[in-house]
């Protein structure tokens, strides 16, 4: 098995697509990113791993809207219409296919108004056409998909002065339009998901390091974006904390169906948590490197030992000290 | 609801924590070696006009409690707090001013650093000419003294601000408005606080010394016209009274502190 350089653009089923993205920091004469393609699809797991300092997190801030690409284009497509968008404007058209269908329903696109908020447009959904190609409805230029993503820092940057539960709600508050009472129904369910039932009236500091990452991972879900954007989470964790977690956010992404886009620098939690593992090798980043991790779902501790998984993990160890050279 | 009774749980939580780690005791022993010195000292020198004694100041204080308490105290605390006003509006408005757009910053920065090497005490008797003997001459030193540790302070509070907070809520779709109001304010309220515990001390002494420079009431002005007739405990009583009066408004502001910061806890 060898790792072969993604090409297939496939905007079908698409949660994000790189396409032919050039990137430099304004002032900045070093290329970070040179026409750069990939694709992560609906409902994946999707480990981008490489060196520290490699550009990884760049390809975050793009994805986030943070910095703009100097050529090329960075889409973000929302994959089954969004439950807590549907709870506001819930219309009678909101036709909402289960929840982990990757070709599911119409998959709404939020632009980033003037004022900075996003809010859905009128006519501005994504249709499936029958040959499998989104296509924008009404006549918008541009047609560049900017659908929110659910960013959660390296860091767990909960704002010290807010409880865990306020801290969770954030999100709901910056978008308006829902209920107090439904706000605080929607944060107490989130953090029973994620095991933290009982500490919303804690400070932040009152947490250890565990549970202020999964305090901001309850956070990142209130965003009620379909792509998941995690930087390295669990890089500030102690050991045990971090295999604990890897093993609680795979769970997650079980039951959520959601796509996520995970950061590491760890060989083995890419291998343990992803259906596919892209490499960075060089800067600039031209191409990532594609592994399939061959195991299935779900996955416990024991599947590492399969002889599949060390291969692979030997396999990508050689190649970043390949690179390294 | 639910918010106040977190908050004062926090706060008895905090201020057990407080009184067992941090005792006045050495602080209070200090003082009093320190008053018993000079207590000692000027019954030696037994020349009152030059060295009074804390008994006599004492004493004196509370013979002289008609015309202090009754007129003097209230001319001085109304400059402190028209002083005090003026510079957190004019010290946060800076501040806010310079987050907000760089180019205010490159303006405004080295101009209010320079505004501190102007010799105010020099400068007051002027003031005295444009404003008269009113309040207003007193409130423009109290305010060359006072506004800039607030804007200093409070800027290098939004600048202490990490700016992955700032993108995390761009990525949550916040307007600026938000930003401010979510994020700015709640990490900038510390440095607040601690420009008030500068500001406040600051804005009694910048009163008192407007006073001593050209007023017609005041402590500092009575102080001035205790000296004029030697009397030396004269001098010390306004002086004692208006460190008591600091003093009680540094313990307000801390009160205020951490009732605001109980997210701080016990430090």
């Amino acid at each position: 098995m060898s790792g072969t350089a993604v090409q297939n653009i496939e905007t079908d089923s698409a949660a994000a697509v790189f396409r032919g993205v050039t990137f430099r920091y304004p002032g900045d004469r070093l290329t970070l990113i040179e026409n750069l393609d990939f694709t992560v699809r609906q409902g994946e797991f999707v480990s981008l791993i490489g060196p520290s300092g490699c550009g990884k997190s760049t390809i975050f801030r793009l994805l986030n809207r943070l910095n703009e690409p100097v050529a090329g284009e960075v889409e973000t497509f929302a994959g089954v219409r969004d439950e807590i968008f549907c709870s506001e404007d819930s219309t009678g058209d909101s036709t909402v296919g289960s929840k982990g269908d990757s070709n599911g329903g119409p998959g709404g696109t939020f632009q980033r108004k003037a004022g900075g908020t996003f809010q859905r447009k009128a006519g501005e959904t994504f249709q499936r056409k029958a040959g499998g190609t989104f296509q924008r409805k009404a006549g918008e230029t541009g047609g560049i998909g900017n659908a929110r993503c659910g960013y959660m820092p390296q860091q767990d940057m909960l704002f010290p002065w807010r409880t865990v539960a306020e801290n969770v709600r954030l999100p709901l508050e910056l978008r308006g339009g829902m209920q107090e009472a439904e706000m605080n129904e929607r944060v107490a369910e989130a953090l029973k998901d994620v095991g933290l039932e009982g500490w919303g009236d804690k400070l932040p500091r009152e947490l250890s390091g565990g549970m202020r990452q999964r305090a901001s991972f309850a956070r990142t879900l209130m965003t009620g974006a379909d792509l998941l954007l995690l930087d390295e989470p669990f890089s500030a964790l102690d050991y045990l904390t971090r295999l604990t977690m890897r093993e609680w956010l795979l769970e997650q992404w079980e039951k959520d169906k959601k796509t996520v886009l995970f950061i590491t620098h760890d060989v083995e939690e890419a291998v343990f948590l992803s259906n596919r593992i892209l490499a960075v090798e060089h800067s600039p980043i031209r191409e990532l490197r594609e592994y399939k991790v061959p195991l299935s779902y779900p996955r416990t501790e024991s599947a590492l030992a399969a002889p599949e998984a060390l291969a692979l993990k030997e396999q990508l160890i050689r190649l970043f000290r390949e690179a390294g050279k | 609801m639910s918010r106040t009774e977190k908050l004062q749980k926090n706060k008895k939580r905090d201020a057990g924590m407080t009184r067992r780690k941090d005792s006045s005791l050495p602080a209070a022993l200090l003082v009093c070696v320190f008053l018993f010195a000079w207590q000692a000292a000027a019954m030696k020198m037994s020349a009152a006009y030059i060295l009074p004694s804390p008994v006599r100041v004492v004493v004196r204080l509370w013979e002289l409690r008609g015309p202090l308490f009754g007129a003097h105290l209230p001319a001085t605390m109304q400059v402190v707090a028209i002083g005090l006003v003026i510079s957190i509006f004019l010290g946060l408005g800076l501040a806010i001013l310079m987050d907000f757009s760089p180019v205010a910053r490159q303006a405004l920065y080295p101009l209010i650093i320079a505004s501190q090497t102007i010799p105010t005490t020099a400068l007051a008797p002027l003031f005295v000419l444009w404003f008269g003997y009113s309040i207003w001459s007193r409130v423009l030193v109290t305010v060359l003294f006072t506004f800039f540790p607030v804007v200093v302070t409070v800027y290098d509070g939004f600048r202490a601000i990490p700016v992955e907070m700032k993108e995390l809520m761009d990525t949550y779709g916040a307007t600026p408005a938000q930003v401010f109001l979510k994020l700015k304010i709640p990490a900038v309220l510390p440095y607040f606080f601690s420009a008030l515990k500068m500001a406040v001390p600051l804005s009694v002494i910048g009163a008192a010394i407007g006073e001593w420079l050209g007023a017609q009431n005041g402590l500092g002005y009575f102080s001035r016209r205790m000296m004029t007739q030697l009397d030396g405990a004269g001098v010390f009583a306004p002086i004692l009274l208006l460190s008591i009066a600091a003093e009680l408004l540094v313990v307000i502001v801390g009160l205020l502190e951490r009732h605001f910061l109980f997210w701080r806890g016990a430090e």
